[in-house]
């Protein structure tokens, strides 16, 4: 008999592994352009924009593939009648989902590597292999991450939603109460920024890493430069404690607010 | 095939009756077992407390008998199939007359109607 | 071992699905849900599965109340399509089993069989009788304490109605589950009942063992429910 995790696991595989594929062919073609493209117009460096155009888009995998799960199971909602509780729903979801982004960034990481030491060796400023190595392990967790904390606000925002499905006359504003929460967490998070006191936490712990690239323009030619940058602690701190809650939050909702 | 069934008699009785049409017409044989409850819930579609019910009845009436352990029977027992008849013959005498009595018809007519209709199928 | 209803309320809006509703099934018996579309069979159905939740008033099974976790001990078929299109018969069997841990794999082997249905179908290619007869397949393969039918017989021929009667007939355990069949076709049902409960517009308007009806009255369950209606009707 198979366990439950792995049923679940396997269920959410199934029903987005065509999605998914469709994101990776995706990918690849943009890829692959970077480099015809950049062998064409002699601009080895133009693989970088594509990295970073890439690198910017995974960032929407993790929500955007939640979003597509969801829906499928938001057509009847019984997904939910279950005894696993919604912690494990949901978690099997985000396992399912972060590792088919780890795939995608995996398939970047070789392309970062092919651009920097081969195809683009004479544009890339060349890094020791424990720099690269560095460089490429910052970016790939801060792209989990990322794409995590977003997940995490989709589904808060999912399980909203879906909560006030069961008031009639709120229900055709469900939208609006959706877009002014969002408003009022940005405005929020905005004014936080801006109090004095809250500028001096940020920038009280920092951490050294080389993140910072540039392309610069030599001798009719794009070059691309590294460079050492510091990232804040606090936020971060903030960002995960913030993506828990939004994720307790949902849970709770779907347990007990997001009716069948 | 499920079975349909009148809307003014308990089902239990329906179930009764067609039991003792089936002895009647030897479909079920005297001494034989019948099939359990679940069985035969299954062969008509009804509930198995209903059959339990027909059971019991079938039971009272001395028609069939339970052996712990092994079943429900048919009694052997040769007066048996005459007694059923009788009782049938019966009820059916009871629901001609009671139903021609409805639509006027007296009990000179009902005579004549009959030994007419009998001749016609002769 | 009972489920109970007490005084429960359930809105939607400003409209009652369900108006102080008292019930109480018990193990053993099969019991008919019946009442027109919209009289709250459905919503009678999801709360003691769990899946909605009173405004007030209680629910619960063998004493504790109804939660998302009760889904443990009820084996609930929907009326709406219950499985994702994309798996076949046989994903979707592994699927349920592996979720409840009291999913008897001999019993789903066997109705798949009865049922004719392909393990390697796919949801989405399977006809609609087909589909109700997988439903009822993962529903009654489960050992479960409870099994609520959510009108298993809507829309199907007659043929496949009665292979499902007589499935539900044999595999149901009687000694240990309540099987309550909410539907609105009641003729179909009458003989698979211990008894009716009628239901119109979010109120139990009667409750009676449908042998009682006929012997007591004279009446089948429809002629019942005929009868109790008009006489609501009346009143108003």
């Amino acid at each position: 008999m198979m366990n439950p995790i792995k049923g679940l696991l396997i269920k959410d595989y199934r029903i987005s592994r065509f999605h998914f594929l469709t994101w990776v062919v995706a990918i690849i073609v943009l890829l692959s352009f970077g480099v015809v493209f950049s062998a064409y117009t002699n601009q080895p460096a133009g693989t970088f924009f594509i990295f970073i155009l890439v690198g910017i888009s995974i960032v929407g995998i993790a929500p955007i593939m939640m979003l597509s799960l969801l829906t499928i199971e938001g057509k009847n909602q019984l997904w939910l009648y279950s005894p696993r509780s919604s912690y494990t729903l949901l978690l099997s979801k985000f396992a399912v989902i972060l590792t088919y982004q780890f795939i995608i960034q995996i398939l970047l990481t070789i392309y970062g590597a092919i651009s920097m030491y081969w195809f683009g060796k004479s544009v890339y400023q060349q890094l020791s292999t424990g720099m690269f190595i560095e460089l490429i392990a910052v970016i790939n967790i801060a792209l989990l991450l990322t794409g995590i904390y977003f997940t995490c606000w989709l589904i808060f925002y999912w399980s909203i939603y879906h909560s006030l499905k069961k008031y009639p006359k709120i229900r055709p504003f469900r939208w609006l109460v959706i877009i002014v929460l969002f408003f009022a967490y940005n405005l929020f998070e905005a004014f936080l920024i801006r109090l004095e006191i809250v500028k001096n936490f940020v920038s009280l712990y920092q951490l050294n890493i080389v993140s910072n690239t540039s392309l610069n323009y030599v001798d009719d030619e794009w070059n691309v430069l590294f460079d050492t940058a510091t990232i804040p602690i606090t936020p971060i701190i903030y960002y995960t404690l913030l993506a828990f809650l939004l994720f307790f939050a949902t849970s709770r909702f779907l347990e007990r607010k997001v009716e069948v | 095939m499920t079975t349909e069934f009148q809307s003014s008699k308990p089902i239990y009785m329906q179930i009764v009756d067609r039991i003792i049409i089936d002895i009647l017409q030897e479909k079920q044989i005297l001494g034989d077992k019948l099939p359990s409850v679940r069985e035969k819930a299954v062969q008509i579609g009804v509930n198995p407390n209903t059959i339990q019910r027909a059971y019991s009845e079938l039971e009272r009436m001395s028609v069939v008998e339970t052996r712990r352990g092994q079943g429900t029977f048919v009694i052997e027992n040769s007066h048996l199939l005459d007694e059923l008849r009788l009782s049938m013959q019966t009820e059916v005498i009871n629901e001609y007359v009671k139903k021609m009595k409805e639509i006027g018809i007296t009990k000179q007519q009902m005579i004549s109607e009959l030994q007419h209709y009998l001749k016609e199928e002769d | 071992m009972s489920i109970l209803m007490q005084d429960v309320r359930k809105k939607y809006g400003n409209d009652y699905a369900l108006k102080n509703v008292n019930l109480t099934f018990q193990k053993g018996k099969i019991y008919g849900l019946i009442g027109p579309n919209g009289s709250g069979k459905s919503t009678t159905l999801k709360l003691i599965t769990g899946l909605i939740f009173p405004d007030s008033g209680n629910v619960t099974l063998h004493g504790h109340t109804v939660t998302r976790k009760t889904s443990v001990d009820i084996a609930y078929l929907t009326e709406l399509d219950m499985f994702y299109d994309s798996f076949s018969v046989q994903e979707t069997i592994n699927y349920i089993a592996s979720q409840f841990s009291d999913f008897n794999r001999n019993k789903a082997e066997l109705l798949v069989k009865e049922m004719k249905l392909e393990n390697n179908k796919k949801i989405k290619s399977l006809s609609k009788g087909n589909r109700a007869r997988l439903k009822l397949v993962t529903t009654l393969a489960r050992d479960a304490d409870v099994i609520l039918l959510d009108e298993p017989f809507s829309g199907l021929d007659p043929m496949v109605r009665d292979q499902i009667v007589k499935s539900l007939l044999q595999y149901i355990d009687f000694d240990n589950q309540i099987l309550l069949i909410a539907t609105h076709e009641i003729n179909e049902i009458e003989p698979l009942l211990d008894e009716a409960i009628a239901l119109y517009y979010g109120e139990v308007i009667g409750q009676e063992k449908v042998e009682d009806l006929r012997e007591q009255k004279g009446l089948s369950v429809l002629q019942w429910f005929k009868q109790i209606i008009g006489t609501i009707e009346e009143d108003n």
